[in-house]
C-alpha cells in the first residue's frame, strides 16, 4: 500500500473489510517511526521502547475500529504512545521504589549504558540533559525540538494551553544549556 | 544547529548556545527493525484477541500455563552395545557365585526351620474335661500308672513340718551371723 496515502483513504480501507490488513499495514508503515523515536526519546532503551511500540500499535488496531476522527489520526496515536510511554516510566520507578534504587536516574543511566555512549560528544550530552528534566518538561521539549510539533497540535495532544506549553519548552530549553554547560 | 528554520529562530532567539547543537539522535535502530514490525504487530494483535476472547468465555483458562505435560524422548546419538560380558564370564566364579548362593539359601532354611514355635494359646484356653475325653481309658491308665508317685489324692496323708522358733534360731546363730543379718535387713 501506498505509504503516502493520506490518513482518510487508510482509515477508509481498514473500514473497509477486505482491505482491513491493508489499511491497518498502511498506517503502521506510515507512523511507526515517528512514534518509535517519540517513545524512545523518553525510553532509551530499545527493548523498552519495542515492548511499548508494539503494545501501542496493538491499541491502535483495536481502537481503529472506534476512531471517528474527532482528532487527527496521527495525534491519536500520538497520544495513545505518550499515555503508554508514561504508564511505563510510572512502572519503572515503583520498580526501583520497591529495589531501594530510588535515589538513582533511571534513564540517565540508560543513556550511559548505551554502547555508542561518549560524554564527549554534544548529542550525548544533550540526550542527559534531556533525561534530566521531568517527564512532562521531555515531552514538550522533544515533540518540538525533535518532532517539530506545532504548539497547537502539541496542545491537542498533552491537553495544555499553547501558552504554556511554550513557557515549559522555553524553560526546559534554558535548564538543558545549562545542563551542558556545567557537565 | 536546527534543521527546522522555525525551531532554530525560536531557540536562537534564547541563547546563541543553541547554535552549536546538532539535532541529531544519537541512538541507533537494529537492522530491518520497521520492515519487520508491522507482522509482528498484526501477530500480536491475534495473540490477543485469543487471550480476550478466553478472558471472557474462562478466564480461569489465561492463568494456566499453555505448556503440555507430555514430554518427547530424546533422540539417541548411536545405539547402546549388547551387553556381552556374560558370555566372557569365567567359571571358577560361577562356581563361587554359586556355592554362596547355595550357603545363604541352607542357613536361611535351617534358621527359619529352628525358629518355628508353636501356638499355645490353642492348649492353654482349652477345657481338660473335653481334651480328657477325647483320650482313650488305656492310654489314660497307662499314663496314671507312670506317674503314680505324682498324682496327690485327698486320701493321701501331707507330712507335717515344724518350724524351728526364733529364740531356738537365735541361740543356734553366732553373733557374726547375727550382725550380719542385722546389717542386710537395713
Amino acid at each position: 500500500m501506498n505509504l503516502h496515502l493520506d490518513d482518510t483513504s487508510l482509515l477508509t480501507a481498514f473500514h473497509n473489510h477486505a482491505t482491513k490488513e491493508k489499511g491497518y499495514n498502511g498506517i503502521v508503515k506510515k507512523y511507526q517511526e515517528k512514534l518509535y523515536w517519540h517513545i524512545r526519546r523518553m525510553l532509551v532503551s530499545h527493548e523498552d521502547t519495542n515492548d511499548v511500540l508494539q503494545m501501542v500499535l496493538v491499541k491502535v488496531w483495536n481502537g481503529l475500529e472506534n476512531f471517528r476522527e474527532d482528532s487527527k489520526l496521527y495525534t491519536w496515536m500520538y497520544r495513545i504512545a505518550t499515555n503508554e510511554t508514561l504508564t511505563f516510566i510510572e512502572k519503572e520507578k515503583k520498580r526501583a521504589i520497591v529495589s531501594l534504587d530510588q535515589d538513582s536516574d533511571i534513564y540517565g543511566d540508560k543513556v550511559k549504558a548505551d554502547t555508542h555512549f561518549d560524554e564527549n560528544q554534544l548529542i550525548w550530552r544533550l540526550q542527559l540533559a534531556i533525561k534530566s528534566l521531568p517527564e512532562k518538561q521531555q515531552l514538550v521539549f522533544n515533540l518540538r525540538y525533535y518532532d517539530e510539533m506545532p504548539y497547537h497540535q502539541m496542545s491537542e495532544l498533552l491537553d495544555t494551553s499553547e501558552g504554556a506549553l511554550k513557557a515549559s519548552y522555553h524553560h526546559a530549553a534554558k535548564k538543558i544549556e545549562e545542563f551542558i554547560k556545567s557537565y | 544547529m536546527h534543521q527546522n528554520k522555525t525551531i532554530h529562530e525560536e531557540l536562537e532567539a534564547l541563547s546563541p548556545f543553541w547554535t552549536t547543537i546538532q539535532s541529531q539522535m544519537p541512538y541507533i535502530v537494529p537492522a530491518n527493525y520497521f520492515e519487520t514490525l508491522p507482522s509482528i504487530v498484526r501477530a500480536k494483535v491475534e495473540t490477543e484477541a485469543v487471550y480476550e476472547e478466553l478472558e471472557l468465555i474462562a478466564p480461569l483458562l489465561n492463568t494456566i500455563p499453555k505448556q503440555t505435560g507430555y514430554q518427547i524422548p530424546v533422540a539417541q546419538d548411536k545405539v547402546l552395545p549388547v551387553n556381552t560380558s556374560i558370555k566372557m564370564f569365567p567359571w571358577p566364579k560361577l562356581a563361587l557365585a554359586a556355592a554362596i548362593i547355595g550357603v545363604a539359601v541352607l542357613g536361611n532354611y535351617f534358621y527359619t526351620s529352628e525358629k518355628q514355635t508353636f501356638d499355645y494359646s490353642a492348649y492353654i484356653d482349652a477345657d481338660p474335661a473335653q481334651i480328657i475325653q477325647t483320650i482313650s481309658d488305656s492310654t489314660l491308665l497307662s499314663y496314671m500308672d507312670a506317674h503314680e508317685k505324682l498324682i496327690v489324692t485327698p486320701d493321701a496323708p501331707i507330712q507335717e513340718y515344724e518350724l524351728e522358733s526364733d529364740e531356738a534360731l537365735m541361740q543356734r546363730s553366732s553373733d557374726q551371723e547375727l550382725l550380719e543379718y542385722i546389717q542386710s535387713s537395713n
